[in-house]
């Protein structure tokens, strides 16, 4: 069997063999890997054999069309011992039908045993001018970075290209002047834009929101712990955690949610640390939910990340900010906001 | 099954056994959970009928068990015998056969003590039977391969008495099942036949959801002291096998589904759970406790 799943399968195990493919943009190669594994379970009668797709990328109907295009070419007896599955949002769907138990062990481990690089999650497009608005606000309010804001500076820290920085500063230009030291700045606060930043935070960060299925969460202090024991450089912890680090002064004594910002400039991030945090986090799309974990993506080339004094990563003011807002306490972030707005008038 | 507050039931317990052979006795299963979890607090009942009692050193077990029973029986606690045991043994009985020492005390038909002990030897499987010859007749003390654990360090109460620390029942009852096994305990449990398996690994599951995450952290350290104690001779091989019967628990609806019955008749009365929430509850023992234990990540 190992034999057989260096050549031809991802996962061989107890009379089971399936290969695992992730982000599809087409589904003509899912022909020729039936065809192996039911070449495979002609030789061997009692074996069962799978496919799963991690993160498709096209709709459930193509891939039940094709599931029925699959089991039509192949022999009877043997196509009904072969499966098809996806995993999308931490759930299995599956053609004939969804994995009972036993088979769902078969495919979490085939699931564990991928590369980081499969297990991921696909991003939309990075939104340049929400990310380039974050940029100047961050300067406004932290001076970070110190160097003059060029144009061409502004391109490296968000990760495009001139002529998409130029498109965003032209729609801010009303707001924006000449640097005493170079570069371009902010004239003022611009309260508008942010509002819509804010209203528009979901879209522009992807939030993904996080339950707990045990009915017992684990507060974010441990979850915090865990991270830290993870050391993952491109996860930051955000939120209130982050908040009161930067500014003690805020009035608020803790948060019931923990907040994480994850660096992912490209367009897949590697979520399964997630699952390394608390195997009770669940992504949830359901409104009324308790939301137990926040995870909110900075797809800009630069993260703005710190770190605290035990070495663990910080998320940036601006997004910190956004996850007050988020949390519904414009107040405390109202405090914090006119508070670095005074310190930056006085220095 | 009565609900009972933990902290009054092992009070009565200890008050009731000779004062001498308190030293030898340690109470574990629902009663020492519940006692450590929930303590004096009488909003946080348990449901159980049984006060578990390991008797150790084993050299000693059977006089101090005949020595208990004796002085229970005086003082007018009556014998209870399981379904399909009208009395005690005679000389003839075969100590497979024997009934267990099972005591209910003069007030109360809702709780009796029963009495056990730890194996001779750390190459004893499963269950073995120690005869002790009573006035009433002839009685057996079972012992089980892994209660030696539940002799490990064990916490000390106000009452004189013992009670085993949860995280060695948990660690005993996950060596002993390390597959679900068909066998159904011997009386309905809540009016349902269930399996012992199911029932034992419900019972690691309730203490560690009753568990501080922070706790439970410690476990696999802890559990590699005891084993390196308890059975210096097969600790590779126990450790490797630590998390499989609780892997299969939740591969199996049907048994996760008595697992949850049980807790919920049992340790977890006054907190119930649904089927997800304890197999997510058996997820992150599985992530933060066995793998590294079975790893000798310690």
């Amino acid at each position: 069997m190992s034999k057989l799943k260096r050549q031809r399968f991802d996962y061989a195990k107890d009379n089971v063999v399936g290969v695992v493919k992730s982000h599809l943009r087409a589904l003509a190669p899912l022909h020729s890997t039936f065809l192996e594994i039911a070449a495979y379970l002609a030789a061997h009668e009692s074996a069962l054999g799978f496919v799963l797709i991690v993160d498709p990328g096209v709709s459930e109907a193509r891939l039940q069309q094709e599931w029925q295009t699959i089991v039509q070419t192949i022999r009877q007896d043997i196509a009904q011992r072969m499966s098809l599955f996806k995993y999308e949002k931490e759930a299995y769907q599956g053609w004939p039908q969804d994995p009972e138990p036993q088979v769902r062990i078969h495919l979490d481990a085939a699931l564990n045993a991928l590369p980081a690089v499969i297990r991921t999650t696909q991003l939309p497009r990075p939104d340049y001018y929400s990310i380039i608005l974050k940029i100047l606000i961050q300067h406004c309010l932290t001076r970070t970075p110190p160097a003059p804001l060029t144009a061409r500076l502004i391109g490296e820290l968000a990760g495009c290209s001139f002529p998409t920085v130029k498109s965003a500063l032209d729609r801010l230009n009303h707001l924006l002047r000449k640097a005493p030291g170079g570069g371009i700045e902010l004239k003022r606060f611009p309260a508008e834009e942010w509002q819509a930043l804010i209203l528009g935070a979901d879209r522009v960060r992807a939030t993904k929101r996080y339950q707990d299925r045990s009915g017992k969460p684990r507060s974010p202090a441990f979850l915090i712990e865990r991270l830290a024991g993870l050391q993952r450089e491109n996860v930051a912890v955000g939120g209130v955690t982050a908040a009161l680090d930067f500014y003690p002064e805020l009035d608020l004594v803790g948060s019931p949610r923990l907040d994480l910002c994850i660096h992912a400039p490209g367009r897949y991030a590697d979520l399964s640390f997630i699952e390394e945090l608390d195997p009770a986090l669940q992504e949830s799309s359901d409104p009324e939910a308790p939301v137990y974990l926040a995870l909110h993506f900075v797809r800009s080339k630069e993260s703005f990340f710190t770190e605290f004094a035990n070495g663990l990563k910080r998320a940036g003011v601006v997004e910190c900010l956004m996850d007050l807002y988020e949390m519904r306490l414009p107040d405390q972030a109202n405090d914090w906001m006119n508070a670095l707005l005074k310190h930056e008038r006085e220095s | 099954m009565a609900e009972i507050t933990p902290g009054d039931v092992l009070k009565a317990a200890a008050q009731a056994v000779p004062v001498d052979c308190l030293a030898n006795i340690i109470v574990i299963g629902s009663l020492a959970a519940g006692y450590h979890f929930f303590g004096e607090n009488r909003d946080m009942q348990i449901r159980t009928k049984d006060v578990d009692c390991v008797l150790n050193p084993r050299v000693e077990a059977m006089n101090v068990g005949k020595n208990i029973a004796e002085s229970l029986l005086q003082a007018g606690w009556e014998p209870k015998f399981a379904d399909g045991m009208s009395g005690p043994g005679t000389a003839e009985t075969p100590d497979e056969k024997l009934p267990a020492i099972r005591l209910f005390p003069p007030e109360s038909k809702s709780w009796f003590i029963e009495l056990l002990t730890v194996p001779e030897t750390e190459d004893q499987r499963g269950r073995e039977w120690t005869r002790v010859v009573l006035p009433i007749g002839h009685f057996g003390i079972p012992t089980f391969s892994f209660l030696s654990f539940t002799a490990y360090h064990p916490h000390d109460t106000p009452h004189g008495i013992r009670y085993a620390r949860p995280e060695m029942m948990a660690l005993a009852n996950l060596l002993e099942h390390p597959e679900i096994k068909p066998a159904a305990i011997g009386e309905l449990f809540e009016g349902r036949k269930i399996k012992r398996s199911n029932k034992d690994l419900g019972r690691v599951l309730a203490i560690a959801r009753l568990s501080h995450d922070s706790d439970l952290q410690l476990w696999p350290g802890k559990w590699e002291e005891a084993l390196q104690e308890c059975f210096p001779s097969q600790c590779r091989q126990l450790r490797k096998a630590a998390g499989s019967g609780l892997r299969a628990l939740i591969a199996s609806e049907v048994d996760l589904e008595q697992a949850v019955w049980a807790c919920n008749n049992g340790l977890l009365a006054s907190k119930p759970v649904t089927m997800e929430q304890l197999e997510f509850t058996a997820r992150r023992l599985l992530q933060d406790v066995l793998e590294p234990f079975e790893a000798g990540e310690i």
